[in-house]
This record gives C-alpha cells, sequence and structure tokens, in this order.
C-alpha cells in the first residue's frame, strides 16, 4: 500500500517536528508537491506503529469532516499518537499503559488509548470532546457551546476592547515590544476572567496552560527533561482545574463564569461527570492559548506585508475578512486526524477500515482547486469557500466564535492605535506536527 | 478582487459560519438572518430556539464578494 510518485521537492515528513519548524515557503513547497502528484498518499513515518494516509486537498478533507459515520474520532486525533506505543510509553499514566497491554489491542485502539492518555494528565475517567463520535459527540458538544453561547461572546466585546486598550497604554513607540508576552495574551486574560481564576492566580494559570498545550502533542523525540517539566506543569494545570470545578459545585454553580456554568449543566439527568468537565476546562484555556497563536502570526504577517496593514488602517471594515484570511495563510492546526470505520474510495485510493488518515489542513488552505493565488496574503480575499483553519463538519472548533471575536477587536484596536510596525528582531516560532505558534514577534510601533 | 480595488468598488455579502461549519450568505442583514434561520431549523432543530436576531447579526460578518 505505497505511492511511488517522486518530484523535485521534498515531500513532508508528517511525523517530524523538525519539518514543520523549518521556513514557511520550504513547508509550503513541500506540501504543493505532495498534493499536485499524490493528494491521497499512504505515508509510513520510521518508528511508528502503522503508516497513515495523509490527504492533502481541500475537497477530501470535507468529505472526511462531512461523513463522522465513515471516519471516526474516537482513535486519535494528532499524528503522533499513531507513534509505535512502546516509545511513548513514557508520557502517559499508569491506566494508560494497562490499556495497552491487554490482549486483542488492534492498532486503532492503542492510538485511542495514546491520545486519551496525554490528554487525561493521569484522571481515568476523562472524557474528551475531540475524541468522541455522534452521537454522543454532539450532545457533549452541546453542553459546551450553551456555555459559549453568542450572546455570552457579544457581551465580551467592550471587555476585550478594554484589555486591549490596557496592553496598548503600556507600548513605548520606537521601543522593542513582544507581541506574544503583551497584546497576544489577551485573549488568555480574558479566558482567566470568564473561566473565573481569581486575579492572584492568573498569570500563574496562562503559564500552566500553555505548558497543557505541549502536553496534548505526543512527541518520542522530546527531550526527557523538557518532557518531564511539560508534565509536571501540566498535571498542576489539571490539578488546579479539579480544584476550580469542586469550589463551584460545593456553591452549587451559582456563578456566571464558565466553570459554574459547566458545574450546573446536567448530563443524562444528573450533573455532568467530573472527567468531562474537566475536558470543557481545558478545552475553553486552549481556546485562549491558540487565540494568541493566531494573533501573533496576525502581528507578523502585517509585518511582512505593509502595504496589506495600511490598507486595513484605511479601511477598517476589512479587518474581519483579514481574521479569516490569516487563518487560511497562517493556520495554527496543521493537522487533524480520524480513522476509517469501514473501507471506502478516495480520491482513487482504496482506504481500509482501520487505516488512520490524516487531514493536513495547512496545505488544503494553500490548495490550487480552491483558492486563487493561493501563496499569496491579500485581505481582500473573498472567502466563497471556508477554509480548514479551524477544522469542518462536527468537530469544528467549539471557540471559533470567540476566536473571530477576539481577534476582530484585538486588531481593530490596535491598527486605530499604532497602524504603523515593523520587525525589530528575528520572531521565535515553534511547532510540533499538530499545531504552531509564536514565542516571540519583536515588533517596534511607529508614534 | 484585488488590492488594488477602491473601498467604492470593493462588494460586500454578509456571511456566517455555522459552528458545525456550513457557510451560509446572503446580500443583505435580512436575509442573512432568515437563511441562518432555516439552516438552524434543518441542521440543528435542538439549537434553534437558543438564537435571536441579534445573535445571527453577532455571528454573521460582512466579507469581500467575489467580483
Amino acid at each position: 500500500m505505497t505511492t511511488d510518485v517522486s518530484t523535485d521537492v521534498e515531500w513532508p515528513a508528517w511525523e517530524d517536528a523538525a519539518f514543520y519548524n523549518q521556513d514557511f515557503d520550504t513547508i509550503f513547497a513541500s506540501f504543493a508537491a505532495q498534493r499536485r502528484a499524490a493528494p491521497v498518499y499512504w505515508y509510513e513515518p520510521p518508528n511508528f506503529a502503522t503508516g497513515f494516509w495523509v490527504l492533502s486537498k481541500w475537497e477530501h478533507q470535507r468529505f472526511v469532516g462531512s461523513h463522522p459515520e465513515l471516519f471516526s474520532s474516537r482513535y486519535g486525533f494528532a499524528v503522533g499518537d499513531a507513534s509505535e506505543p512502546a516509545t511513548v510509553l513514557h508520557l502517559l499514566p499508569d491506566w494508560a499503559k494497562e490499556a495497552l497491554d491487554r490482549p486483542g489491542v488492534t492498532p486503532a485502539d492503542a492510538r485511542g488509548i495514546v491520545a486519551l492518555g496525554k490528554l487525561s494528565m493521569g484522571d481515568p475517567n476523562f472524557e474528551s470532546l475531540i475524541l468522541s463520535d455522534p452521537p454522543r459527540h454532539g450532545l457533549i458538544r452541546d453542553i459546551m457551546m450553551k456555555a459559549l453561547k453568542p450572546s455570552l461572546v457579544r457581551s465580551q466585546k467592550a471587555r476585550i476592547a478594554e484589555l486591549t486598550d490596557a496592553f496598548l497604554d503600556e507600548i513605548e513607540p520606537g521601543v522593542t515590544t513582544d507581541f506574544v508576552t503583551s497584546i497576544g495574551r489577551v485573549p488568555a486574560a480574558l479566558m482567566t476572567e470568564l473561566i473565573g481564576v481569581p486575579p492572584d492566580m492568573r498569570e500563574r494559570f496562562i503559564d500552566m496552560s500553555s505548558a497543557q498545550m505541549a502536553a496534548i502533542t505526543i512527541d518520542p523525540n522530546r527531550d526527557p527533561q523538557e518532557a518531564e517539566r511539560i508534565q509536571r506543569s501540566a498535571a498542576a494545570f489539571h490539578d488546579y482545574c479539579d480544584e476550580l470545578l469542586a469550589e463551584r459545585r460545593a456553591s452549587g454553580g451559582a456563578g456566571d463564569d464558565l466553570v459554574s456554568v459547566i458545574a450546573r449543566s446536567e448530563w443524562d439527568g444528573a450533573p455532568v461527570p467530573d472527567g468531562m468537565a474537566i475536558s470543557f476546562i481545558h478545552t475553553f484555556v486552549n481556546a485562549g492559548e491558540t487565540t494568541r497563536a493566531h494573533l501573533s502570526f496576525a502581528a507578523l504577517t502585517l509585518a511582512e506585508h505593509p502595504e496589506q496593514r495600511r490598507l486595513l488602517a484605511r479601511e477598517p471594515e476589512l479587518i474581519r475578512n483579514a481574521v479569516e484570511e490569516v487563518l487560511r495563510f497562517r493556520p495554527l492546526n496543521w493537522t487533524g486526524c480520524r480513522t476509517a470505520v469501514e473501507d471506502v474510495e478516495l480520491g482513487g485510493q482504496q482506504i481500509k477500515a482501520g487505516d488512520y488518515v490524516v487531514m493536513a489542513y495547512a496545505s488544503a488552505n494553500r490548495d490550487e482547486d480552491v483558492w486563487e493565488r493561493p501563496d499569496e496574503f491579500d485581505v481582500t480575499r473573498a472567502f466563497d469557500h471556508d477554509h480548514q483553519g479551524f477544522g469542518y463538519g462536527e468537530h469544528s472548533c467549539p471557540g471559533a466564535l470567540l476566536a473571530r471575536t477576539d481577534s476582530t477587536v484585538i486588531q481593530e484596536r490596535l491598527l486605530t492605535r499604532f497602524p504603523d510596525w515593523e520587525l525589530a528582531g528575528v520572531p521565535i516560532r515553534w511547532a510540533n506536527p499538530f499545531i504552531q505558534g509564536m514565542t516571540s514577534v519583536p515588533l517596534r510601533f511607529a508614534p | 478582487m484585488t488590492t488594488q480595488e477602491t473601498p467604492a468598488e470593493r462588494q460586500y455579502e454578509w456571511v456566517l459560519f455555522c459552528p458545525c461549519g456550513t457557510r451560509l450568505a446572503a446580500p443583505s442583514e435580512d436575509e442573512i438572518v432568515e437563511v441562518s434561520f432555516a439552516h438552524l431549523r434543518e441542521a440543528h432543530p435542538d439549537m434553534a430556539d437558543e438564537y435571536e436576531r441579534e445573535h445571527i447579526l453577532f455571528m454573521a460578518q460582512k466579507f469581500v464578494k467575489k467580483a
């Protein structure tokens, strides 16, 4: 089950973090070469339990996203979940190690155990939205969507503007400002308020949640000391979420914060189980961190394209359009995964039941059959197709409305106050096969 | 549609990306509300009562329209 097609450009090493840490031109040229020659491609990474299919085109990803009855989410959500289990055991809790040891565990089962094991932070009752299928998935998602309802998001617009203005007040024109640790913190700061984290814990909470983001990506090549530090910090984050939930339950879930809303929500006529409630809190927190990454890419990309930034300053009604273009051009999620539950033909290839399927979202966002001038950053682009920046279908990002609102309001305030900026140093990006973000975007704002 | 166009020439439409991933589009505020409620009733009947016109208009945004 191999595809033997060669081109002049080296094809992606889909499992290797080093591939995603190259410069963007190299990465996207590699995606394009494979997308044009082998849009549905069977790839076998070294030291993985199994190979997997890579879907590079928008059309095929939309098909998978809209057919959860054919492609399950229960058996892994990231490339690394298909690692040879023996190479990632040290990153998993005891219950997951025991589950992997049971007789009859299939490769798909193993992926699901690895994925849940890393998300759970040791909690055997953890239940994640990302690893669920309909109809249960819809019921779980409804609880979350009722907490993150549009009226709540709308009510936060003024607060997002206030928080942004507070960070903008600290900026000294002409002096280097790191966007990631200044304005980039607004979404996470807002989320700590929405969750109801006490003010004196908010900075620490944001730091712990960053570690949790790193911990959900299995990487057998991660430096052991770094892996241990991340695991420790992520475990502290999980424990703190446990405490928050216990407090809200003790008070009868009487508050307006998101944790209180979850604490008083019901599942099958009873309170939402702890393992599910904790996973909701994790998801809320991740939303703050991923929006920080998106905003950092926006600031970086607009520094690299000053003519586009000037256009936005002149025509702020285009900012909403620009948010989508940044999500298309600099997506946060490289990939998303499913497992075929029956044999399916896709793009002329026979996908077998049990096969792992990797949707290369970032590649679909440059698919030349969908996008005109796909490698051009254009804030006036017409979005007659939706990009894959938030995924598609049942598992599309539940925090998309909040992220879009955060991004629009923050960029409106920024461009009004400081319409001109430039890079003041070398930006530092981090990436793994699942997701990427910025560690540092040093900017200098003009007076 | 390119950056060379002037604001006067640029055309917009109302677009709503439903959380389920479906893209809804209409030429006016009233019409995007109508299209969105129709989608809610068809695809998410259990959520239809959760939304009012103001919620739809908050979720919908004006996007550049393809020439």
